[in-house]
């Protein structure tokens, strides 16, 4: 028989870094059998089931990993955690670090998913800005003076596209999507 | 050849662990006569299944006169227990000194046997009826870390302790899933392009080595199809590895998430 390894996704929520998906093994493989697990027949797979015990056990494990230094590996305990649908996590990753949990059903946080299209706006407003620069410079350089104005305006659209109105209108991740898909 | 002295020595095996050991004697007495009178010792025929942690008297002398011999001429001892393993421990008393019989203490998995021949060997047979190589040249952890003994053979078991060899590794979907992997257990995605790795059993250090590579998203050579992976500043620890990965954009790269992590760890075990 052909074992392959089982998970089972639970969404961990922090006070201020993105939420994080641990994928609970519930079947994985070894030669040694973690805490609350039994053996699959005679090894190396073992069975785990996913009790509120087991889980917490290894969200503690998680939250108390330190690094040679003694700094922790991950700086926030998370505030809650929630077993969630597999078939609720989205698919399109765009908006990943805004997803949260509310009744147990996942979503994005709106608020969340507007600072991180705006982040996404300001990385690519970064890499324009280089190349208008050099536009600019050729422009100026051959005195074209009509095109110095219009990459100044185009860079003025970039300058404002974080503060664009409609990314505080949106009223889901799909709108969001739209104004990344937009030419500014 | 076992020989025991009558109403003095007694035969007994001492059980380690509540199993299902089934033991059975073959045994002859003689007297001190010439030529001697030789006949079946007394209680023969299968004994009571041992089931607890306990000594358990075999063969009992005390009834046969003194000056007499006792030739064991065969001992079978089988663990019938379906998952218990139990150390078995054949021995001597005579109620003052006791004395264990060369090659006769030993764990016996469920469905394994022991057996003393009449010649006085002991035979060790596994649950399929074949016979137990010397451990005794089995390389231990201590031998695998060394990593210098050529006398000794490596079993699987003990593998894994050599520095040489790979202590945990996995390939992760794009979302921290677990595709196929040893010794790694509950993968966490903390976010776009971060993924943390879990191994089952810790490394002793937080020093061990570790490779994480990943796969592109595309076959074309873009700056934004680039994927760059990462350990994470600060990110190792004994039993878990937190992974970065960017894309090649300008002016500073952006966290991205890649096709597929591929990890491997290194170093020590306690």
């Amino acid at each position: 028989m052909t074992y392959t390894y089982v998970e089972i996704p639970v969404m961990l929520e922090f006070p201020t870094e993105p939420a994080a998906i641990m994928n609970y093994t519930v079947q994985g493989r070894g030669d040694v059998l973690p805490v609350g697990a039994m053996w699959v027949g005679e090894g190396p797979w073992w069975t785990r089931p996913p009790t509120r015990e087991n889980i917490q056990r290894k969200i503690d494990e998680r939250s108390a990993k330190r690094n040679a230094a003694g700094e922790l590996i991950h700086k926030e305990a998370p505030v809650r955690w929630t077993e969630i649908n597999p078939v609720e996590i989205p698919q399109d990753r765009t908006y990943r670090n805004a997803l949260c949990c509310v009744d147990g059903r996942v979503q994005h946080d709106m608020v969340k998913a507007r600072e991180w299209h705006r982040a996404m706006l300001r990385h690519e407003r970064a890499r324009k800005f280089l190349e208008l620069d050099g536009a600019r410079a050729v422009a100026v350089r051959s005195g074209d003076t009509q095109k110095v104005a219009a990459i100044d305006a185009e860079a003025q659209k970039w300058a404002d596209a974080p503060a664009d109105p409609r990314i505080e209108a949106a009223r889901n991740v799909a709108e969001l999507k739209q104004l990344l898909e937009t030419p500014i | 050849m076992l020989i025991l002295r009558a109403n003095l020595d007694d035969l007994e095996v001492v059980t380690g662990s509540a199993a299902d050991i089934e033991v059975h004697l073959s045994a002859m007495q003689a007297d001190a006569s010439t030529p001697p009178i030789v006949q079946p010792a007394p209680n023969l025929g299968p004994l009571a299944s041992i089931t607890t942690a306990t000594t358990t008297q075999i063969l009992d002398t005390s009834g046969i006169t003194s000056g007499h011999i006792v030739n064991v001429k065969g001992l079978s001892i089988f663990n019938n227990h379906a998952s218990q393993a139990c150390q078995v421990t054949v021995q001597v008393n005579d109620g003052t000194v006791v004395t264990i019989l060369a090659g006769m203490d030993v764990n016996l998995l469920a469905g394994e046997s022991l057996l003393l021949t009449q010649g006085g060997v002991a035979i060790h047979y596994d649950v399929n009826g074949g016979v137990y190589p010397s451990v005794g040249n089995a390389a231990s952890q201590a031998e695998m870390e060394a990593g210098t003994a050529t006398d000794k053979y490596v079993s699987p078991g003990v593998m894994k302790f050599h520095p040489g060899v790979c202590k945990a590794r996995g390939k992760f979907g794009v979302t921290g899933n677990t595709i196929e992997g040893w010794n790694v257990d509950s993968p966490t995605d903390n976010g776009t392009g971060d993924i943390t790795v879990n191994v089952t059993t810790d490394l002793s250090t937080a020093n061990g080595t570790a490779q994480v590579t990943v796969e592109m998203t595309a076959t074309t050579y873009a700056v934004a199809n680039a994927r760059t992976s990462h350990i994470r500043f600060g990110g190792q620890a004994a039993g878990t590895l937190r992974c970065d990965c960017i894309d090649g954009t300008a002016t500073t790269q952006l966290v991205k998430d890649p096709t597929a992590w591929h990890v491997g760890i290194d170093g020590d075990f306690a």
